[in-house]
């Protein structure tokens, strides 16, 4: 029996990780092609393609496919479980019946390795974590330079103007990095999206910080020392500087990526806390 | 796991910090503020002393280093930066 379902109630029953893909395919019924289509999802337990409205399918049927060209062709059982009106025709969604442990694994390590995040998240766990250490130094720093600035020797010499505001700016940097740091813990739950972009946005916030510090070094001409430790520690933070900026760069291009797999698990809790 | 990182990161920062502000002795608050107010002094023939300006009288400057004491003329220096840490200090921070 044919089941036409809303596109919200089609979403509802998006309970695995799936892919979008556009494998050609094709299917087989009662032992010969019946039609060619290309497959807009996949997952580890069912794909879908879309068809005309016109076009006969089956509830039952067998699909061939390969992953990548020359690769091996996967054989499926399949089973319709819903079909869903889209502009233009329908769109088929399937579960596998019958499938093989090989190409079960062939399919999982595909679906995997293109929803695979610890890519993208490592690199800001790192730079997050990089400049918690950094924070809690230039804390450190201005604690003792605060205490040595009540003493004679340090008050024998003033520097630039604005050092009162600036505990508390150093305080938001260290705040920026430790939220960034800690924030994703949970990224897959419910509220995934929201705090990896409460991450992303703590991690711009410290990264603009230690951008503007290090031009401070060069308009200071800190550079020019004549110490090879505050030489070793500026190109720390040039190191920095450029490790946390190809960190935001690449999360940024992986955007539409981890968007849509933090989507796929938000449905995924979503459909799971319906059900209970 | 994380939280349990920064956190034990920033409790030895604390402990470290209480430690360095509350020490009766204050034996490394002394060396450190000596290491903040060490002087450099850039001679004319290229030579750099780090040490301390303990007097400065007309022409003749007493420079403490690590060794003892010796004075030096005004005129052989090429320049002097006073406190050059805490001054580094100031402007890494």
């Amino acid at each position: 029996m044919d089941k036409l379902l809303s596109n919200k109630e089609a979403e509802g029953q998006r309970v695995f990780l799936r892919v979008q893909t556009r494998l050609p395919a094709k299917i087989f019924f009662e032992g010969r092609l019946h039609k060619k289509v290309y497959l807009t999802e996949l997952s580890t337990t069912g794909l879908s393609f879309n068809i005309k409205e016109s076009d006969y399918l089956p509830d039952l049927f067998e699909l061939r496919f390969r992953l990548r060209p020359f690769s091996k062709v996967i054989k499926i059982q399949m089973e319709v479980k819903n079909r869903r009106g889209i502009p233009g025709g329908l769109r088929i969604g399937c579960r596998f019946l019958k499938l093989s442990d090989e190409d079960k694994e062939l399919i999982n390590n595909y679906v995997c390795r293109y929803v695979d995040l610890s890519g993208p998240l490592r690199l800001i766990d790192i730079a997050a974590f990089l400049l918690s250490i950094d924070a809690l130094w230039r804390i450190l720093a201005y604690l003792v330079n605060f205490y040595y600035g009540g003493t004679e020797f340090g008050k024998s010499f003033q520097t630039s103007s604005g050092q009162d505001f600036y505990g508390i700016v150093l305080v938001l940097y260290a705040i920026f990095s430790f939220a960034a740091f800690i924030s994703t813990d949970n990224i897959f739950d419910r509220r995934g999206k929201t705090r990896f972009l409460l991450r992303l946005f703590c991690l711009v916030a410290a990264f603009v910080f230690i951008v503007t510090k290090n031009i401070s070094y060069c308009k200071l001409h800190i550079w020019h020392s004549d110490y090879l430790f505050i030489n070793a520690f500026l190109w720390t933070q040039i190191f920095l500087v450029f490790y946390t900026g190809f960190s935001i760069a690449v999360v940024i291009a992986s955007l539409k990526k981890i968007n849509l797999v933090l989507d796929i698990i938000g449905l995924h809790r979503w459909g799971l806390s319906q059900r209970m | 796991m994380k939280k349990f990182l920064l956190g034990f990161i920033v409790g030895m920062f604390f402990t470290g910090s209480l430690y360095f502000f509350l020490q009766p002795d204050a034996t490394v608050r002394i060396k450190m503020g000596r290491l903040l107010d060490r002087d450099t002094l850039y001679l004319k023939n290229g030579d750099v002393i780090l040490g301390w300006i303990v007097q400065e009288e007309g022409d003749k400057i007493l420079v403490e280093v690590e060794k003892g004491t010796f004075i030096l003329n005004r005129s052989e220096c090429k320049s002097i930066q006073k406190n050059t840490f805490l001054r580094y200090l100031r402007e890494l921070i």
